[in-house]
């Protein structure tokens, strides 16, 4: 059986984050998740935005704090690990003039929790920022420093970079059990693969209650709040320039209009309390909800330009506005880091280092790596190389200049890379590289990818799957049913 | 009487059959097809069948009946097509010639791919 | 990088691209046709199905065999075809020719300059998102098209029991696909009060299986959190909601033409048909780039599509030869019972054919052209639907200024 310094449980923004970071260290890491990808839960569906800090107190919330912290790291992140981000700055815009004293209150937050450039702006101002605000725009303010990140993208490359850096990562490892013996934790998997931690990080999302209660932790209780979003084309005239927000109601920092780092719009997420963990259904209320609101915040917004629609849900722990990352008080080998809805996306790079230095608490030497950091071989991206670049890059590898997804302008030999990185479900290369998240939605390569997968893992055909077990695309071959 | 949507032709036809023991009067047909296509359909439905084979190598093969096949026919022809590998044939070539005596053959439509 | 140079480029392989070619090539132009796939025929390929070139070549083929026909024409005109080959960008240089950038594995990236350039890019489906269709994320969701590709072009079943979302002929199609593959097929479910479909599909694809046509239903919800369990279906008179059990969901809810490299080079769209304003010769409001078959507007046959490019290609090959089309001066223009005509100017003192589609359905109407009001042409026409296309020729006289077509139902 093989024994891990520290498991991390869930490769989400969280879990991946933490594995990244320990991967600096000699340490023995693994990083296991209940999906077949990483990112698979919570933060597939996140809306990808690096938030500006002025949410939260910085003085009274850890969320905060890290949330600052965590928006500072990005332009190092981005720089090693190559992912969607960009810097295009965040406004919150008051649509009526009641809105105006929370608008204030929230500015001055930002301004107490020094967010570097916040800006008040009158209705003037926030056109020049932003012309394409509809008429209803009375005032607002401005964070040059918040931005929009492709969310699942850097998971991704969090990972693959942990793993290139010796963190091992098991897919499709649902913990059922955790028993202590001795200096160790074996945690097993439902389908029976066991690995043993002597400590054990709880980043399960929306399951870091069961796993807390696994492993004799606290006892708490995870409740999903479900957001829906709506994906538009790259080419709507709705898409801003920078990340619009309404003024926050108080369960929710409210629906956005966000021009993805991927090239899209995003408008969207609804905020609505659910009972189950796996709901991800979108409905038409919320629908036309979100595109009425939408439409009353930026110019250009249409129904005709919607791509997909999916929905999310934030892992909310009741009574506790803020994020739980503690060592347990109950199981001296687990530490929690639960709760962690918004903004733990912004503050995963700074949760990474937190839950680090409660490790080196705990007593685990923490020895930097010897050997020089290995970097992830780079994206070779068709869509952002000119011709003469993908052409020279044609020279060693023939398929760089295969295009399979013509929408997004994805190539083979970015496929097969993803496939080759062990995402070997349909949701995985899509989400790994854009194929197939544009405006056929996978209709015309579809076909072509999953047989590409085919070839490239040895899965046959009729066991791929959209998104792991029970999720298969197809259920045989031509022949295998009975013509009547 | 009994109404019928000529299926020859894009056009799509409306017609009214009427059968007075052998004799069969057609009306709305917009050419001799219809009448044709009509008395077929009383008498002996047929239907022209498209299909799919494995071809060697993994490829597959695009088919067709080069006449239209009678109706009660088809699964029988197609689950016995559908279980087989085939070798590679030219388009237009001959799969299986006179299908249970019909006179209808089996022809490839398009290249092994 | 590779070059290659040519008098008459067109992008697309198809029934459109292929006609074009041959057109142009038989003019003795040098003609390259590009396609990103590795053989001919784009979407006719998965068409394994018959019931097309009875117009085109007198006869009735499959899918396969239409695309071959077409293929050879091209290449006995002397057309050059490049396979594999996909089109990133179509740029207008200084001189007025174009450069096209070519990406494939056998030769990286090549530029292509050509004088005149025929885009025959086809369509693409609409998907449940662009319907806004509710409920899970399931597997086992489908276009009708990418169905037919898994299971024509791969030999792969996409599921044991289907629903089928809109009875355009695709989905119709695709029903009778499903039944000669072992597949079940719960219902067709239209949104519209009428089939979308041809009558001759409705009946030897849905009637002779006995499948259930729901009319003025729609698809409420998907269901299945996994792989597709059920749909939600309502009924759109009484409100009525229920649910079907099936493993998938076949979506056939109309066809968007796949124009986005003709967008990025600035030429003029045309809202009603999702294609660009073209002239009597397919030309685009751009001088020298040329547009026909699906990406010009949707058809409904692909014989059509071939004779329009036909005269898109002869066209490209004149203005390659020349450097100037005679100019469309008449504007074109259609009554509400038309959604939209093709093409939207023409050139007085020449034939032009029309191409329409109706927003009415009736038994019978009259379709009349005028030309600055005064009547030149009219046709009576039959079994008018918004599912068929009508199509007119006229004489345009010298000096018209404005064509304006009606439909008008006769009782």
């Amino acid at each position: 059986m093989k024994q891990y310094d520290v498991v991390v449980i869930g490769a989400g923004a969280t879990g991946a984050s933490i594995a990244w970071r320990l991967s600096h260290y000699d340490l023995q890491v693994a990083l296991v998740d209940r999906c077949a990808d990483a990112s698979f839960g919570v933060s597939k569906a996140n809306s990808g935005i690096v938030h500006g800090g002025f949410h939260h107190s910085a003085d009274s919330t850890l969320k905060a704090k890290l949330e600052l912290e965590g928006n500072e790291m990005f332009d190092a992140l981005q720089k090693e690990l190559d992912f969607e981000f960009t810097r295009c700055g965040i406004l919150v815009v008051a649509y009526s003039d009641e809105e105006l004293p929370q608008l204030q209150k929230l500015y001055e937050r930002g301004v107490a929790n020094k967010v570097p450039g916040i800006e008040m702006c009158d209705r003037p101002r926030l056109l020049e920022l932003e012309p394409k605000l509809t008429d209803a725009a009375v005032a607002g303010f401005f964070v040059p420093r918040g931005g929009v990140i492709e969310p699942y993208g850097y998971v991704f490359s969090l990972v693959e970079s942990a793993e290139l850096n010796g963190v091992e990562f098991w897919r499709n490892f649902q913990v059922v059990s955790a028993e202590k013996e001795g200096d160790f934790r074996t945690l097993t998997a439902a389908d029976g693969r066991k690995v043993q931690a002597r400590f054990v990080v709880n980043a399960a999302g929306l399951y870091a209650d069961e796993v807390s209660r696994i492993c004799g932790g606290e006892e708490f209780e995870i409740r999903p709040r479900k957001g829906e979003e709506y994906l538009l084309d790259r080419t709507s005239p709705g898409r801003p320039s920078k990340v619009i927000f309404p003024v926050p109601t108080p369960c929710s920092k409210g629906m956005l209009v966000i021009p993805t780092a991927g090239g899209t719009t995003m408008i969207g997420p609804s905020a609505t309390m659910v009972d189950d963990k796996e709901e991800n259904s979108t409905t038409q209320p919320e629908r036309e909800i979100i595109f009425e609101h939408s439409k009353k915040m930026v110019k250009g917004i249409c129904e005709r330009d919607l791509v997909a629609a999916f929905s999310g849900l934030r892992p909310v722990l009741p009574g506790n506005e803020d994020f739980f990352i503690a060592r347990s008080e109950k199981a001296s080998d687990l530490i929690q880091a639960a709760g962690i809805q918004s903004p733990g996306l912004t503050a995963s790079p700074a949760i990474g280092v937190y839950v680090k230095n409660i490790l080196a608490d705990c007593g685990i030497e923490l020895k930097e790596k010897s050997a020089p950091r290995k970097i992830l071989p780079p994206k070779n991206r068709a869509r952002e190389l000119t011709p003469e670049e993908l052409d020279k890059l044609h020279a060693d590898e023939k398929l760089a200049s295969r295009i399979i997804c013509r929408c997004e302008f994805i190539s083979e030999a970015e496929i097969v890379a993803a496939v080759r990185r062990g995402h070997v479900t349909l949701d995985g290369v899509k989400f790994r590289t854009r194929a197939g998240m544009g405006r056929c939605q996978g209709g015309f390569c579809a076909p072509k990818i999953m047989q590409i997968i085919s070839r490239e893992s040895g899965i046959p055909m009729e066991e791929l799957t959209k998104r792991g077990p029970g999720s298969e695309l197809l259920v045989g071959k031509l022949g295998s049913l009975e013509v009547k | 009487m009994k109404k019928m949507i000529c299926i020859t032709c894009p056009t799509g036809c409306e017609m009214e059959v009427l059968c007075d023991g052998n004799k069969i009067t057609v009306a709305g047909n917009r050419c001799p097809r219809g009448a044709a296509y009509a008395e077929s359909e009383i008498k002996d439905p047929r239907r022209t069948v498209t299909a799919v084979i494995h071809s060697a190598n993994g490829k597959f093969q695009s088919v067709r009946t080069n006449k239209p096949l009678p109706r009660p026919l088809i699964p029988g022809l197609l689950n016995t097509i559908l279980q087989k590998v085939y070798p590679e044939f030219e388009p237009g070539a001959v799969i299986i010639s006179d299908i249970e005596g019909t006179g209808v053959d089996l022809i490839a439509t398009g290249p092994a791919r | 990088m590779k070059q290659i140079n040519c008098d008459v480029a067109v992008i697309g392989a198809g029934g459109a691209g292929l006609s074009a070619a041959a057109a142009a090539a038989a003019q003795g132009k040098k003609v390259a046709v590009i396609d990103r796939e590795e053989s001919c025929g784009g979407v006719l390929c998965q068409c394994i199905h018959n019931g097309f070139g009875l117009r085109y070549f007198n006869e009735e083929l499959t899918g396969p065999e239409y695309a071959l026909r077409m293929e050879r024409c091209a290449r006995e005109s002397g057309a050059e075809i490049l396979l594999g080959e996909t089109v990133g960008a179509v740029k207008r240089n200084s001189d007025s020719t174009f450069e096209a950038t070519l990406y494939s594995v056998a030769n990286g990236v090549s530029k292509l300059n050509t004088k005149a350039v025929v885009f025959a890019t086809g369509c693409r489906e609409r998907t449940r998102a662009n319907i806004a269709v509710p409920g899970d994320r399931s597997a086992g969701v489908y276009t009708a098209g990418s169905a037919q590709k898994l299971m024509n072009l791969t030999g792969m079943l996409p599921g044991r029991r289907a629903v089928i979302v809109g009875s355009g002929d695709i989905g119709l199609i695709m029903a009778r696909r499903c039944r000669w593959s072992g597949i079940e097929v719960a219902a067709v479910v239209e949104i519209l009060p009428e089939p979308s479909g041809l009558p001759r599909n409705i009946a030897q694809c849905l009637r002779d299986f006995d499948i259930p046509l729901l009319l003025s239903h729609r698809c409420a919800r998907i269901i299945g959190r996994n792989r597709v369990e059920a749909v939600e279906i309502e009924n759109l008179i009484t409100k009525e909601r229920f649910t079907y059990q099936c493993d998938t969901v076949l979506f056939s809810v109309g066809l968007i033409p796949e124009n986005e490299l003709l967008k990025s080079m600035g030429v003029a769209m045309n809202p009603a048909t999702g294609g660009p304003c073209v002239d009597g010769s397919c030309q685009c409001a751009l001088p020298g780039v040329f547009a026909a078959g699906n990406s010009l507007h949707v058809h409904d046959l692909v014989d059509f599509a071939s004779i329009e490019a036909r005269r898109a290609g002869m066209a490209a090959a004149e203005y390659a030869s020349s450097g100037k089309l005679p100019e469309a001066a008449a504007v074109v223009a259609c009554s509400k019972t038309l959604k939209y005509a093709i093409p939207n100017k023409c050139v007085p003192g020449t034939a032009c054919e029309f191409f329409f589609r109706p927003t009415v359905s009736c038994a019978k109407a009259k379709l009349t052209a005028l030309a600055d009001g005064v009547g030149i042409a009219q046709k009576m026409c039959v079994s008018v639907r918004p599912a068929e296309m009508l199509a007119m020729k006229a004489e345009i006289p010298a000096n018209a200024a404005k064509v304006q077509f009606h439909l008008e139902e006769c009782k």
